[in-house]
């Protein structure tokens, strides 16, 4: 055996692995060649050395973050997952994205005055979709009807009117209440910041309706904004343009002919009590010279029964009918001879 | 032979078959140390064997129910770990690299703190040194023989590969070693 076939043999010798014939053969040259003795015990410290090395140890919490990742997953949000997965962006992110537009522009309204200022209804309400001019700072004052803050229900109210008034009390009482303001700002106001005013025909008088309605309205595809716009009305700054398009409000507009004018006016009165609607507000209509703007809100319910009630005052109109609604109707009427 | 993870009681299998929860717990408590380390000694770096051992019990909890107990449950194992190890140390996806190996030195059995490190020698630090310059397919077997305390047949098992070629790897590793740590014998 030479030095080398014997080296060969160290590995196995060590881990009592080798034959008995092999065995004997090695410690036979082992004791006739000294280095191979010595190379042997070196050979056998390096393997003591190995063997001495204490094992590692896992980090703590190890266990557990194994069973977590092994945890199955519930088959709905593998379902989600499968559904989700070909989309370019997860479904809720977008979700997400609109809500957070949608929010930020309410805000947006809200917090800043020019921009409430801007859908103020210091130009007309637009009857029919027709462009109308500013009001001059000489136009007639708007006649308010009722009182100033939101009024009390009526006592006769029904349980389902009550409930209604229940599920939206601030956007209700904010619409009365901001009407009456937008009116009254028009009233003493007429000629403050033109730059700032809406469009004609892109403001409605509620501004409060707007964090109620703004998400709606916003997706309506023929807000009466875009159509003025598409009719020729002067172009309007966009942070203007957007708060008008948030704040128009108006379902029904239309026009109602009556002889007797003061007469009509008390039967319309009487027409929306009736129905347990409310009067918002009476303005001269500063479009049509004679005519007078009567801004009304009834149930969505009573609305048949109001314009059944309208053709018995006069000759009524409708110019405009959109229900966006479920639960009430914002009518304007404009009352001519 | 290291005896940890060693003598899994009479049903365990069957129980992990079955997809028992509490069996794979016990089988993850009682391997995690072992199945850490080797995946510890092989890729030099806490994070990485970590990542790297999580990824082998998460196997065998895929393919439990495949394991048709042939081989011992632990060599089943050792032999995913060992796959694993070689294939990320292939494969360059390799968090740290050689920086990653050098930390095997100043990680002498787990131990992070430069002063341990001290207290355990110079000769130690050159053994773990040694061992992260080995050749991977000898590395894998000297970890899978005088650190894990395998078999031979059993380590030819997990690397499929025949027990002569564990044999030869071996002793080539060690002889390796041995040349690498002279200057410290006598």
């Amino acid at each position: 055996m030479t030095c080398h076939d014997a080296r060969e043999q160290f590995s196995a010798w060590v881990d009592k692995a080798l034959g008995v014939e092999a065995r004997a053969g090695l410690e036979a040259h082992l004791a006739g060649c000294a280095d191979c003795r010595r190379e042997l015990e070196r050979f056998q410290q390096t393997v003591a050395l190995l063997h001495a090395v204490e094992p590692a140890r896992a980090p703590a919490g190890f266990v557990d973050r194994v069973l977590q990742a092994a945890r199955p997953v519930p088959w709905r949000r593998r379902l989600l997952g499968r559904l989700l997965a070909p989309l370019p962006m997860p479904v809720p992110v977008g979700a997400a994205a609109a809500l957070l537009v949608a929010v930020a522009a309410v805000y947006l309204v809200e917090r800043t005055p020019d921009l409430q200022q801007a859908a103020s209804p210091t130009a007309s309400y637009p009857v029919g979709g027709r462009a109308a001019p500013r009001p001059e700072p000489s136009a007639p004052p708007a006649v308010t009807t009722g009182p100033v803050p939101a009024p009390a229900p009526a006592p006769r109210k029904k349980a389902a009117t009550a409930k209604r008034e229940a599920d939206r009390p601030v956007a209700k009482d904010a619409r009365v209440a901001e009407s009456t303001t937008a009116v009254g700002s028009a009233e003493t106001k007429p000629a403050e910041a033109p730059g700032a005013k809406a469009p004609a025909g892109a403001a409605a008088p509620a501004e409060g309706r707007a964090s109620g309605l703004a998400a709606r309205q916003e997706a309506r595809p023929d807000a009466p904004e875009e159509k003025e716009q598409a009719r020729g009305a002067p172009p309007v700054p966009s942070v203007h343009r957007f708060a008008a398009r948030a704040l128009v409000t108006v379902d029904v507009a239309g026009r109602l002919a009556a002889r007797d004018r003061e007469a009509t006016r008390r039967a319309l009165s009487d027409l929306v009590a009736r129905l347990e609607g409310r009067e918002l507000a009476r303005r001269p209509d500063p479009t049509l010279p004679g005519a007078e703007l009567v801004e009304i809100v009834i149930p969505r319910a009573a609305y048949a029964e109001f314009t059944a009630g309208l053709a018995g005052l006069g000759q009524w109109t409708p110019e405009r009918e959109v229900f966006e609604s479920p639960t009430d109707v914002r009518i304007v009427v404009r009352l001519t001879d | 032979m290291r005896d940890e993870g060693a003598g899994d009681p009479p049903g365990f299998l069957e129980r992990l078959r079955a997809g028992e929860a509490r069996a794979f717990e016990e089988l993850v408590r009682g391997y995690q140390h072992r199945v850490f380390g080797v995946a510890l000694r092989m890729l030099g770096n806490r994070a990485e064997a970590e990542e790297v051992a999580q990824e082998v019990f998460l196997r065998v909890h895929r393919a439990i129910a495949e394991f048709r107990g042939e081989a011992k449950l632990s060599t089943w194992l050792y032999a995913i770990a060992s796959r694993v190890c070689l294939s990320r140390l292939g494969a360059g996806e390799r968090r740290a690299g050689r920086e990653g190996e050098e930390t095997l030195v100043r990680l002498a059995n787990g131990h992070a703190n430069p002063a341990a490190e001290a207290e355990r020698g110079e000769l130690e630090a050159a053994l773990h040194r040694a061992i992260a310059e080995l050749a991977e397919e000898r590395r894998i077997v000297v970890v899978l023989r005088d650190l894990e305390g395998l078999a031979y047949e059993e380590i030819a098992e997990a690397l499929e590969v025949p027990v002569g070629t564990v044999r030869s790897r071996l002793h080539r590793a060690r002889m390796d070693l041995k040349e690498k740590l002279e200057r410290f014998f006598p």
